[in-house]
């Protein structure tokens, strides 16, 4: 894996970005060159603007939270799908706490001396009566007297290679997941019991327990003796270590890291967002340059009061990619669309005898062409929209796939709408098969770039000679939902229950949704939840969930 | 996971070796020359000789099993687990349903057409009581419902890169975790089509054109033909045939067709030209071995445990017995692919002191040999044991020791008197867990220079090997105070591995296997062959309990 990056995973919950002052300054001071991805949860939008800013990758920690686990305890979960998705494109590994950690240099300038580095605390199992009782809650008091004389290792940093990463946090998962019918895994800290638990009980191969501190320091049981500061920095036992966790709970080294500047942020360590990681594909190779695109349709009249929260729960969600809005912008919604890294695409206002949902997709299929143009920055896959009346729950390209993406409205068939009924027969005579299928939504596609302007011109052959027919009301919906069941499309087409990838709030499902965090639509996160009322419980969640108003 | 093999993976549990021919032989008479990885749990010793026999590497389900899920929920975390160790090797993978696969030709001949491909069956979830159960079961009627227009999948047959499936068993073991309700049943099917259809991956896809795969239970009979080529579904061969015998065209011909047979020419280790046997997998890096010192008077009852359970769980590890042997036991050793160093017959007071000197002399010659030196060595005084799973499965850097439960040896008159022949005992000393002298593991090297450091207490004072198990106090002074030059890693009793000898307390759980304090270890060591514990092991390994 020579030659690739190196990666630092965390998790950020509930706190303003202001905490991540020290991490960020010390790391950008060393040569560390890798990503930084943030799992945030809970988090405002100025914190996601700000880790963006400065160049960290932002994951929503809350898609694959589980209910009888904290936070704390599902991070694990979110690094393994991070790493089994992205850990292609790095070589070694670190997770870590954020709030008091800091760096000194790069921990990866040397080679790791295990494919997992655990790190110690200067305290045996034992002697803690906090982490003796996490055990002892995990696995029972026999377990925990079989370990008292071996030294703590602290949760808070882990290193590893990527296989070596990827082998601990299966161990962390398949433990958590022996443990998930319990409720203990909502006490704070119990995931330290159980990654004792794993180092112990469960060693993994080549996996070393490091009693050097050569990687980082565990400050809250050494020893002040052992500490001292210089003008190089925090010395352990003379040491200069890469990385000091804990640094908060020793008053010489909360001294001296509040004070020196080195553990300072400034304007120049902002810096520009890192490229997407980059895997190999069966779907196609991808270049670190090609990113994805969301394409979505502006109209006023409809759409005024969504444009600000669809754009910022979009970046909120952690999508840092391109973004395109096709419509007839005033100058104050031109502007804030430049504040969100949009493209506007200006049109004059539409004829308003044509339904605005139907020609919404001839300006969107224009915008394709016209990025189809440019080499450079032709993006990979699009997403395309035909309004922003819509708050996004996380990366909308997170589990993009070959062929073309279409959506379910709902469980309802084509049968047993007449409204769908009505727009499919402008375009086919429906046959019994046909009635029993689930209504496509018109409202959005999501593929390959050519993938969805080759749809888009199968679904204009529908029109042709027929442009009365745009003036009935979402007709194009007719179309798409021919072109999808009746495979008319030369493309795989994938279609996606309600919820599973976009939550149409339209119709009464039934289907269970949280609108605590965790927000969940039938045990799932849906990356767009589209409703043309704003203030629905669900949506006012969304937008708690993200911070923004 | 640069690898450029592939690897079919599955599950065999309760079951003889027979139903698999039709697996195996149809497989081998394709052009696949990748490796078969069958997780194995509760099958007999014969079932897993006849495995590997075939080629096929076994691999035991218990270590990362999920106690309160069924074999067949749990077999995800099992693949999970495997894939995170040796997914570098490979290319893509097939995780399969071996009972009920049938092969036409090589899987992989054609690249995949995405990352994760599933397989469709040719009914919905509406349609489909069994399958809308399983959802319902796992996550309501409400999914259920949302669902029931989509394709069922099944969970028997599915394909991908390496990463691919990486990152479907990730969100099948979450998801499986996050069950409240039981995990019974067929559930996973239920799980698998959640996860398919609702919480879609990464460029995944759902197969609808069987290229890959015919799922034959909802198939028409109208669409089966029998050919010369073999089995067409809509005048297609597809190259694997999933669910063979739910379909009576089919299963007649799976039946009586020739290339469904095994035939002795197929007990090889695999086609030659590729690495695909485990004894080959394993020949790319260097072998590990087990280094064991046999004393008939202690140890006669426990050889052939000792081999049985090793060949079991391990069967490309090195086996060296030194010792007297007589010719009974040589036979025995031999039939274990055993290789003998002899050693004069000792007095069995010393016998664990002595023991030592005679490992250390067998790991020089090993280091001596040019063409097969081992990676890792597990050293044991004693052949009192029986391994639960492959002694080398969690091997590190640095020298693995071993503690004989959570007593200090400040706790310990035995270990402290033995420890004062080596070393003033101090405070810090005192609180130190025993550490066993029965065993040790590392990398030869490593193994060597420790004996190197221990040998040298002993010079000089050969007065001192007639106390009984002196050499342990040498053991216990040499790791606490760590000045050997390499890393000591000293593993909790039960951890690696687990000392029969007095109650320990942890609890012991025979569900997918056996599991002691949670955990499976490497090795259990005893006094006696007929413990509790004893037993139970013998049972989950099929050895001889009479």
């Amino acid at each position: 894996m020579s030659g690739k990056k190196n990666l630092i995973m965390g998790l950020w919950s509930r706190m303003t970005f202001d905490g991540l002052e020290k991490f960020i300054g010390s790391l950008r001071r060393t040569t560390f060159h890798g990503d930084v991805c943030v799992f945030v949860d809970a988090v405002t939008a100025e914190t996601v603007d700000a880790l963006l800013a400065h160049g960290i990758l932002v994951e929503r920690a809350d898609r694959l939270a589980t209910p009888r686990m904290n936070d704390q305890s599902s991070r694990y979960f979110d690094y393994l799908d991070f790493l089994a998705r992205d850990g292609e494109a790095y070589a070694s590994v670190m997770i870590s706490d954020l709030r008091d950690v800091v760096f000194q240099s790069d921990p990866f300038e040397k080679p790791l001396p295990a494919d997992i580095v655990f790190a110690q605390e200067r305290c045996l199992l034992g002697e803690s009566p906090v982490n003796q009782r996490w055990m002892a809650e995990a696995y029972g008091e026999a377990v925990a007297h079989n370990v008292r004389d071996c030294l703590v290792s602290c949760s808070g940093t882990t290193f590893g290679t990527v296989s070596g990463m990827l082998r601990y946090l299966v161990a962390m998962t398949t433990e958590l997941a022996g443990l998930a019918s319990r409720d203990i895994l909502l006490s704070r800290g119990m995931d330290q019991g159980i990654h004792n638990y794993v180092i112990r009980m469960r060693p993994l191969r080549n996996a070393w327990f490091d009693p050097t501190d050569s990687l980082v320091a565990t400050m809250h049981f050494v020893p002040d003796e052992s500490i001292q500061t210089t003008p190089r920095g925090v010395l352990i036992d003379g040491k200069l270590v890469p990385v000091v966790h804990q640094w908060d709970r020793k008053k010489i080294t909360l001294d001296y890291v509040w004070a020196a500047p080195q553990f300072k942020l400034d304007a120049a360590q902002r810096t520009p967002r890192p490229a997407p990681p980059a895997s190999p594909s069966m779907a196609g190779p991808r270049t670190m340059q090609q990113e994805d695109a969301v394409v979505a349709f502006y109209h006023h009249p409809r759409d005024a009061d969504w444009l600000a929260p669809f754009l910022r729960s979009l970046r909120c969600a952690g999508y840092a990619e391109g973004l395109h809005c096709v419509g007839a912008f005033k100058q104050h919604e031109l502007v804030l669309l430049s504040q969100y890294g949009c493209v506007a695409h200006p049109i004059d206002a539409t004829d308003p005898s044509l339904d605005v949902e139907n020609i919404a997709h001839l300006f969107l299929s224009r915008v394709l062409d016209q990025l189809a143009t440019d080499a450079a920055s032709r993006p990979d896959q699009v997403l395309v929209l035909d309004t922003v009346r819509a708050g996004f729950l996380r990366d909308p390209f997170q589990a993009k796939t070959i062929g073309l993406s279409a959506f379910h409205e709902s469980a309802m068939r084509i049968g047993d709408s007449e409204y769908n009924l009505h727009r499919l027969a402008q375009f086919t005579a429906p046959q019994a098969d046909l009635l029993q299928r689930p209504i496509v939504s018109s409202s959005l596609l999501r593929g390959k770039l050519d993938i969805v302007r080759a749809c888009y011109r199968k679904l204009f052959i529908e029109f042709v000679g027929r442009a009365e027919l745009l003036r009935i009301p979402k007709v194009i919906q007719g179309a798409i939902n021919k072109l999808c069941h009746g495979g008319g499309l030369d493309v795989p087409v994938i279609l996606h229950p309600n919820g599973a990838e976009a939550y149409f709030e339209i119709w009464e499902e039934g289907l269970p949704i949280t609108t605590e965090l965790p927000i969940r639509v039938a045990g799932a996160v849906p990356f767009v939840v589209l409703n043309p009322v704003r203030e629905t419980e669900l949506m006012q969640a969304v937008r708690a969930s993200l911070g923004i108003q | 996971m640069n690898g450029t093999k592939h690897l079919i993976m599955g599950l065999w549990a309760r079951q003889p070796f027979r139903p698999l021919e039709k697996f195996i032989a149809s497989l081998r008479r394709t052009a696949f020359t990748g490796d078969v990885c069958l997780c194995v749990e509760d099958v007999s010793a014969e079932t897993v000789a006849l495995l590997r026999a075939h080629g096929i590497i076994v691999e035991r389900a218990g270590p990362s099993a999920q106690p309160r899920m069924t074999a067949l929920s749990s077999r995800y975390f099992t693949y999970l687990e495997f894939l995170t160790r040796h997914g570098d090797d490979y290319a893509n993978v097939m995780l399969t349903d071996p009972g009920g696969t049938v092969f036409q030709s090589d899987p992989f001949a054609a690249p995949l057409p995405a990352d994760i491909v599933y397989t469709q069956e040719r009914c919905r979830l509406g349609e489909s009581a069994a399958d809308h159960d399983a959802v319902v079961q796992a996550y309501g009627e409400s999914v259920a419902h949302n669902m029931r227009d989509c394709m069922v999948s099944g969970a028997g047959a599915t394909f991908g890169t390496t990463s691919g499936v990486l990152r479907y068993l990730v969100a099948m073991t979450h998801e499986l975790s996050g069950r409240t309700t039981p995990i019974t049943g067929a559930i996973d099917q239920g799980v698998h089509n959640y996860v398919v259809h609702m919480r879609p991956l990464c460029n995944a896809w759902l197969d609808q054109g069987a290229s890959i795969v015919a799922a034959m239970r909802n198939v028409p009979d109208a669409s089966v033909q029998i050919s010369e080529q073999g089995v067409l579904i809509d005048g297609r061969r597809a190259p694997v045939l999933l669910q063979w015998d739910s379909n009576a065209t089919t299963r007649e011909h799976v039946r009586s067709a020739p290339q469904f047979r095994l035939d002795e020419a197929m007990q090889v280790a695999g086609p030659a030209s590729g690495p695909a046997t485990p004894v080959a997998r394993e020949a790319a890096a260097a072998t590990d071995a087990v280094v064991a010192y046999y004393h008939r008077e202690r140890d006669a009852e426990w050889l052939p445990l000792f081999l049985g359970s090793l060949r079991c769980v391990s069967d490309s590890v090195d086996v060296h017995c030194v010792g007297d042997f007589d010719q009974s036991e040589q036979a025995l050793l031999s039939q274990h692919r055993c290789i003998v160093h002899r050693a004069p017959v000792t007095d069995i007071v010393i016998a664990e002191n002595v023991a030592h000197f005679y490992l250390s002399q067998v790991l020089d010659r090993l280091a001596a040999e040019r063409d097969r030196v081992p990676g890792q060595v597990l050293v044991l005084d004693s052949m009192r044991a029986v391994f639960p799973r492959d002694p080398f499965l969690s091997k590190t850097i640095g020298l693995s020791l071993f503690c004989e439960g959570p007593m200090r040896i400040g706790e310990s008159g035995f270990n402290l008197e033995r420890l004062a022949h080596f070393t003033t005992s101090d405070e810090r000393r005192l609180r130190c867990p025993i550490v066993s002298s029965a065993l040790s593991r590392g990398p030869l090297p490593v193994a060597r220079e420790f004996y190197r450091h221990l040998l040298a207490e002993l010079v000089g004072r050969t007065e001192l090997l007639s106390t009984h198990k002196v050499i342990q106090g040498a053991f216990n002074k040499l790791c606490h105070d760590g000045n050997l030059g390499f890393p000591v890693i000293t593993h909790p009793n039960g951890a690696e591995a687990y000392f029969d000898f007095w109650p320990s307390g942890l609890a012991i759980d025979v569900r997918h296997g056996v599991r002691i304090g949670g955990t499976v270890p490497g090795i259990v060591l005893g006094a006696y062959t007929e413990t509790e514990l004893m037993m139970k092991l013998r049972i989950d390994l099929n050895l001889p309990t009479q």
